[in-house]
């Protein structure tokens, strides 16, 4: 239950993030206004660690390297992004998108690179996974 | 077109990648430094291609209203909660219903004209496209939901084997 509440309220705020992004995209270049949100974000975020005493970032050399720089991969995804929307605008793009993340995801989960519980993909998540892009074409274009 | 869809899938793949290395690092550490990692590598690294691609350009600021300041705090919301989420849910589960969550969201607003946006009118096609969505989503996840009943409950969702008694102490 904790963790739906996790994933909607996820969704909330990545879309109030895309409505402020785009507000700040008419004042500022595409890259500063990436720096500004993620820069500002960080900060806050730092006080967050100080202010609740977390100090388990000690623990930080027990990650792999690589993963420590996935955030990074935030710069190659914008780029893709607003190269994808001047190409072929938000219809096309945001589908396209969406529906690779899915794949991916579903992909990576089936490989068990999230651990052994490996995922299991039956006729009814097949079903599931069409009607998803389904709504997800309908509601871009 | 091509070069775009490709540019967009190939983003759609890296967002996933990067939820996954976001896990990783959330095995070992509390959710709050994962969160600023992730923030701060973004921070570098948008920093660093906007130096790159616009040079000198990149240090002129206009003047901002002060709420810009702010938006940053919603990044913090967005990497929580998905970090959260799929750790509670399982990858595949956390990232349709995020995404479902964010389609209703932009929908709902979009209808609403809330938050300056402009007025986009509700449509039968909008309304097909919501239910299709929503109805995928439960299809999915209520499968998914009857066979974990029946398999370990008792392990975090996302810990491989050599990462749970690392993670225990942190999972609340």
């Amino acid at each position: 239950m904790k963790g739906i509440l996790y994933a909607i309220l996820g969704g909330v705020f990545l879309t109030m993030q895309s409505t402020a992004n785009a507000a700040i995209g008419e004042k500022l270049g595409s890259w500063q206004a990436a720096t500004l949100t993620q820069g500002t974000g960080f900060v806050a975020a730092m006080l967050i660690v100080w202010i609740t005493k977390d100090r388990s970032w000690r623990k930080l050399s027990q990650v792999k390297l690589y993963y420590r720089f996935g955030g990074a991969l935030a710069a190659i995804i914008i780029f893709s992004n607003i190269t994808a929307f001047h190409l072929n605008g938000a219809a096309l793009t945001v589908s396209a998108v969406l529906i690779a993340q899915i794949f991916a995801t579903l992909g990576m989960e089936k490989a068990g690179w999230y651990g052994k519980r490996v995922l299991q993909l039956r006729m009814p998540q097949w079903i599931g996974i069409a009607l998803m892009i389904t709504g997800i074409l309908c509601l871009s274009f | 077109m091509m070069v775009g869809v490709v540019l967009a899938l190939m983003a759609g793949m890296l967002v996933s990648v990067q939820t996954l290395f976001n896990n990783k690092v959330n095995t070992a550490v509390h959710s709050h430094t994962t969160t600023a990692l992730v923030l701060g590598m973004g921070f570098i690294a948008s920093l660093g291609v906007g130096v790159i691609m616009e040079g000198a350009d990149f240090f002129n600021w206009p003047a901002m209203p002060l709420w810009f300041w702010f938006s940053g705090l919603l990044g913090i919301g967005v990497v929580t909660c998905v970090v959260k989420g799929v750790r509670l849910l399982g990858p595949s589960t956390s990232t349709t219903m995020v995404m479902a969550s964010q389609l209703v969201c932009a929908l709902w607003w979009d209808s609403t004209g809330w938050f300056g946006l402009e007025q986009v009118p509700f449509s039968w096609q909008k309304a097909i496209g919501v239910t299709a969505l929503i109805a995928g989503l439960l299809l999915f996840k209520f499968q998914t939901q009857a066979k974990t009943s029946k398999a370990d409950l008792s392990k975090p969702l996302t810990n491989s084997a050599g990462d749970s008694k690392r993670r225990s102490e942190y999972v609340s």
